[in-house]
């Protein structure tokens, strides 16, 4: 590793025009890389539910609908419904939609005077006002309809599009939900409000606040890191090398992830932050090292020589420990999660790669001042001070030991305790984003925007046109409609309790014959009822709308359903209960559950890693207990601030500990590399005097880069960007106070008879 | 009223083709295929967008009567759970028929309102509207560059509705008929919604000659773009010989289940 470093640092020019070649060709296979805010992918595959929900979408139809809202309270006012039928119309044609919900696809059933009428609910656009107002009435008085496509007010209603995406084409919803806002808009101004809503809107703008974010709020955090770099190191060269070689390398990611087809996802849309924030730290420390041997008089490739002797090994095993980290979750069977470990540990990969070509390159090339170098004044005295504080509190290490533990494990206790995985998809949008506003609103006027099916299989075709089985249907939607959490279910026993009631009106819910049924039947064109009983009636779909969004709130609830389910259904019934977004909860726990274990993984690697390269398992776990600290504030403080545990949320502790990791192991590199010649203490001191400056001036500055980020449209990124600004302090204080503390223990520098041996590349620090 | 089309059927070998309006094409046409008595057995297939099949067979008796209204039966024959269910309609001259539904679990017949012309018929893609004899007067016709389909020359016609009133009760704002020109037989009709989009097709095939003027089709097919749905009507049997008895068509021969015999 060394002799290729130092090749590179004796042939800059070459190296660079190859670096400079490969990223040129890079761009082409990046420009490819698209967007995908898919919700398939976010579903474990495998999955027995998944095979479930694949086969309830199979028979029924998705459960995930696109709609559009209309609120007027002159909705059926003759211009308005004619509008809205023109509306109806022109979303029919988009390419995609298969059908279209809405007042006008409503057959009414009435008995006048022994006169059964069976219609359109809107056979004709009304011409008066009474005519207006009679429809408005009967509308209101549809069983079927309310709450359902008709607000309980008959001043909303929503026109709900079933659609088929063509699996190849991966933005098609985004596609989708483009063409429905283009139809819609001329229609706009003749409403109080008429918007969208729906799966394929919500992922439309998924994804173009991911652009936006990309765009606006990743370049501007990238622009106050360089300044704060500048800043604090005084040297534009120091600032701009680390994001020249988190830049080269996030190129490189794209072009791979361009290559392979990987989508940017919400997941994989974070891992140019840890590049950046993993990768520039041995920048920075490459760079300190060779300044510290410019400022020692050393001349320019002496100084890049001592650099690379130094610190090669540690450039190498830090790389590998991250690198491997990442590369476990590649094991995942959530395909979004997976191509995320994929992307990640391929950009932890090429990082260090591009490291150890581009600086000493760029060193060896560019013009510099570092021997002339000296910090600004202020910044001076502040090291200084500091220095002699960390200092102090090495003096007592019990103590300080005990306060930081207690205060680490006392707040990831009560992170343990109070932070839960939770869920909701809607919850990623700002709370005064138009997509939370829209959902609000749907759910005010129609008790609920989300849809779950309860899904009855019978032994024989046929039994769904048997009372006795179809009497356990209304028994489970009547149980349905008493609970304050479900808005509204809807099955093929509304249909015929609709059309019974226009025959017989007894009170009766249900014929007691199986042929009335059957006869009842012959009224309805089956795609009417093709959402809700299969074509041979041996499987039967209650849709249910609901208005519980937290997926820690709607898990217990569905399973008190299931329960409910399990103690009433017939022998002769199974029933399962399934959903997009049910499929996607247990996901997202599982994808928290994988990150949580990636940490460990990481944890441990980290400590083979440093028992290998210090030949002692005793420093490789003891210095691995810094990196665990911050973990513990960083769920201290969720549970605090009150931050869910969720896909983005849950990568902060494997940024942290790989992080952390990367500045243990160049401390013990460097006191391990010292503690032969000089005292504990005062190889301690000489190892914080040289990396103080280097990390802090990271971590600041990467704190501020973050705290842009808390900018973002997304919730999860906006908690992710404040998390990475708590666990980057955590590890911060963890690797000048905690590990400099541990070194100065005897337990850390035994005799000579137990000496130390580490690997030979530290013999030279 | 009949005396128009009857005298066309008589100049027919006179007046050339090409004159005819086509209105006339249309009167022709109704007064050459109406049989004063018949009775078919057909199947009726249904096949949803997935290919799922559904079966049912059922029998239709039709009867002229001397002023040339018609009255019809239709009875399900199969599956067993709607065997029996009947529809009775009787045409009135100047009025909208008279439509009984009886299903025999209830065993009451139930009149029906005429409002459910554009409503689909017992489950399929046709409408009651489609079953119906064709109301003439409620629409206007208008050739259209004829074709030649198959190898046979086609007429082919536009019908929209002739007012306000035929508007409301039609579900289509225009048809395309192609009718054979040398049977005056309609081999294919295009249904078209008000925004003249594609509702559904119906093609008829198997041709069969049942007299020296009248030809029925023994398989019809509706495809409904619309619903993404289609129905194939087959016809097992058909019976023009035997004099339906007006009895038939009362609502006592049903009460009574003498229908079914």
């Amino acid at each position: 590793m060394r002799r290729l470093m130092s090749w590179f640092s004796l042939h800059p020019v070459f190296t660079l025009i190859v670096i400079g070649l490969i990223s040129a060709v890079a761009t082409i296979p990046a420009s490819r890389v698209r967007i995908e805010a898919s919700i398939d992918s976010l579903m474990m595959e495998n999955d027995p539910d998944k095979a479930y929900y694949l086969e309830t979408r199979e028979l029924f139809g998705s459960e995930a609908t696109a709609l559009v809202y209309s609120e007027d309270p002159d909705l059926f006012a003759p211009a308005k419904l004619e509008a809205l039928q023109n509306l109806v119309y022109e979303l029919e044609n988009i390419e995609g939609v298969i059908s279209a919900e809405s007042l006008f696809s409503v057959t009414e059933i009435t008995n006048t005077d022994g006169l059964l009428d069976i219609h359109p609910l809107i056979s004709w656009i009304p011409e008066t006002e009474t005519e207006s107002s009679n429809l408005r009435k009967s509308a209101g008085r549809h069983p079927v309809i309310k709450g359902l496509l008709l607000s309980p007010t008959s001043d909303a209603t929503i026109i709900q599009l079933r659609y088929e995406t063509d699996k190849q084409q991966k933005d098609a919803l985004r596609t989708l939900s483009e063409a429905i806002e283009q139809t819609i808009a001329p229609y706009t101004p003749l409403f109080q409000r008429l918007e969208q809503m729906g799966r394929p809107y919500i992922v439309e703008r998924q994804t173009a606040y991911i652009l936006r974010d990309q765009r606006v709020v990743l370049p501007l955090a990238v622009c106050v890191l360089v300044i704060m770099l500048v800043l604090i190191l005084n040297s534009f060269k120091g600032a701009v090398l680390p994001l020249l070689t988190s830049g080269v390398s996030i190129l490189w990611t794209l072009a791979f992830m361009g290559i392979l087809d990987l989508p940017i996802t919400a997941l994989s849309f974070m891992v140019p932050s840890l590049i950046i924030v993993i990768g520039s730290t041995e920048d920075i420390h490459l760079l300190a090292e060779y300044r510290s041997g410019r400022m020692e008089g050393l001349r320019r490739n002496e100084a890049v020589k001592r650099m690379v002797s130094r610190l090669a090994i540690a450039v190498v095993f830090t790389a590998a420990t991250t690198f491997s980290g990442f590369a476990t979750i590649i094991a995942t069977p959530i395909p979004v999660l997976r191509e995320f470990g994929l992307v990640a540990s391929f950009g932890l990969l090429v990082n260090p790669i591009v490291t150890i070509s581009l600086i000493p390159a760029c060193l060896a090339l560019l013009p510099d001042r570092s021997a002339h170098l000296r910090p600004l004044r202020f910044f001076a005295v502040l090291e200084a001070r500091t220095l002699n504080l960390l200092s102090a509190t090495r003096r007592h290490p019990g103590i300080t030991l005990t306060t930081f533990f207690i205060v680490c494990l006392s707040a990831g206790i009560y992170g343990i305790i109070h932070v839960e995985a939770d869920n909701n998809l809607i919850s990623f949008f700002r709370p005064e984003s138009p997509v939370v506003e829209r959902v609000d609103r749907l759910q005010k006027a129609f008790s609920g925007s989300e849809n779950f099916c309860i899904r009855l299989d019978a032994q024989v075709q046929g039994a769904f046109k048997d009372p006795e089985v179809l009497q356990y249907a209304i028994q489970l939607q009547s149980h349905l409609q008493q609970q304050y959490w479900l808005g509204r279910s809807i099955s093929v026993t509304d249909y015929l309790s609709y059309i019974h009631q226009a025959f017989i009106d007894d009170g009766s819910v249900l014929p007691d014959s199986r042929q009335a049924i059957a006869e009842y039947l012959l009224l309805l064109h089956h795609t009417e009822i093709e959402p809700y009983v299969t074509p041979d009636f041996q499987s039967l779909n209650i849709m249910v709308r609901h208005n519980v969004r937290s997926s820690k709130e709607l898990m217990p609830l569905i399973e008190q359903l299931r329960e409910y389910i399990r103690s009433t259904r017939p022998d002769n019934v199974e029933i399962g209960i399934t959903g997009e977004t049910l499929l996607v909860n247990k996901a997202v726990s599982a994808i928290v559950r994988g990150q949580l274990r990636g940490v460990l993984v990481i944890a441990l690697i980290a400590a083979i890693s440093m028992s290998l390269l210090f030949r002692s398992f005793r420093i490789g776990f003891i210095g691995l207990i810094p990196n665990l600290l911050p973990i513990g504030i960083q769920f201290g403080i969720m549970a605090l601030v009150g931050i869910p545990l969720n896909t983005a949320t849950s990568m902060a502790a494997a940024i942290s500990i790989g992080l952390a990791v990367d500045d243990t192991i160049h401390l013990l590199m460097r006191f391990y590399g010292q503690s032969s010649e000089l005292p504990p203490a005062e190889a301690v001191d000489r190892s914080l005097n040289h990396l103080l400056r280097p990390v802090v001036a990271t971590t600041i500055s990467l704190i501020l880069g973050f705290y842009i980020m808390r900018f973002s449209h997304f919730t999860p990124i906006s908690d992710f960007a404040f998390l990475a600004a708590v666990v980057l302090t955590s590890a911060l204080l963890a690797d000048l106070i905690i590990t400099p503390t541990l070194l100065s223990l005897p337990i850390m520098h035994p005799g000579k008879r137990t000496a130390i041996k580490p690997h030979k590349g530290i013999a030279e620090l | 009223m009949r005396i128009l089309p009857a005298l066309l059927i008589t100049l027919l070998p006179i007046i050339g083709t090409a004159d005819r309006t086509a209105r006339e094409v249309i009167e022709t046409q109704t007064s050459l295929h109406t049989l004063s008595n018949e009775t078919v057995v057909m199947n009726i297939s249904l096949l949803d967008r997935k290919g799922h099949q559904e079966e049912r067979v059922l029998r239709r008796l039709d009867k002229e009567d001397p002023n040339q209204l018609t009255s019809s039966l239709t009875i399900f024959e199969a599956p067993k759970d709607i065997k029996g269910t009947a529809l009775l309609t009787r045409e009135n001259e100047k009025k909208p028929n008279d439509q009984w539904l009886y299903f025999p679990s209830q065993r009451r017949l139930q009149r029906i309102a005429q409002s459910r012309r554009n409503a689909y018929f017992m489950g399929t893609d046709f409408t009651y509207e489609d079953m119906d004899p064709e109301k003439i007067d409620d629409f206007l016709y208008t050739h259209l560059e004829p074709m030649n389909v198959n190898e046979v020359d086609c007429y082919v016609i536009e019908a929209v509705p002739a007012n306000k009133a035929a508007q409301k009760s039609s579900g289509y704002a225009k048809r395309k008929l192609w009718i054979r020109k040398d049977i005056l037989f309609t081999i294919k009709i295009e249904f078209f919604d008000r925004k003249g989009k594609l509702l559904k097709t119906q093609t008829n095939h198997e041709l069969e000659q049942l007299n020296s003027n009248t030809w029925r089709a023994n398989r019809s097919f509706m495809d409904n773009a619309a619903k993404r749905h289609q129905t194939e009507i087959t016809v097992i049997s058909r019976d023009t010989r035997t004099i339906l008895s007006d009895e038939i068509f009362t609502d006592r021969h049903i009460r009574t289940g003498r229908y079914m015999k």
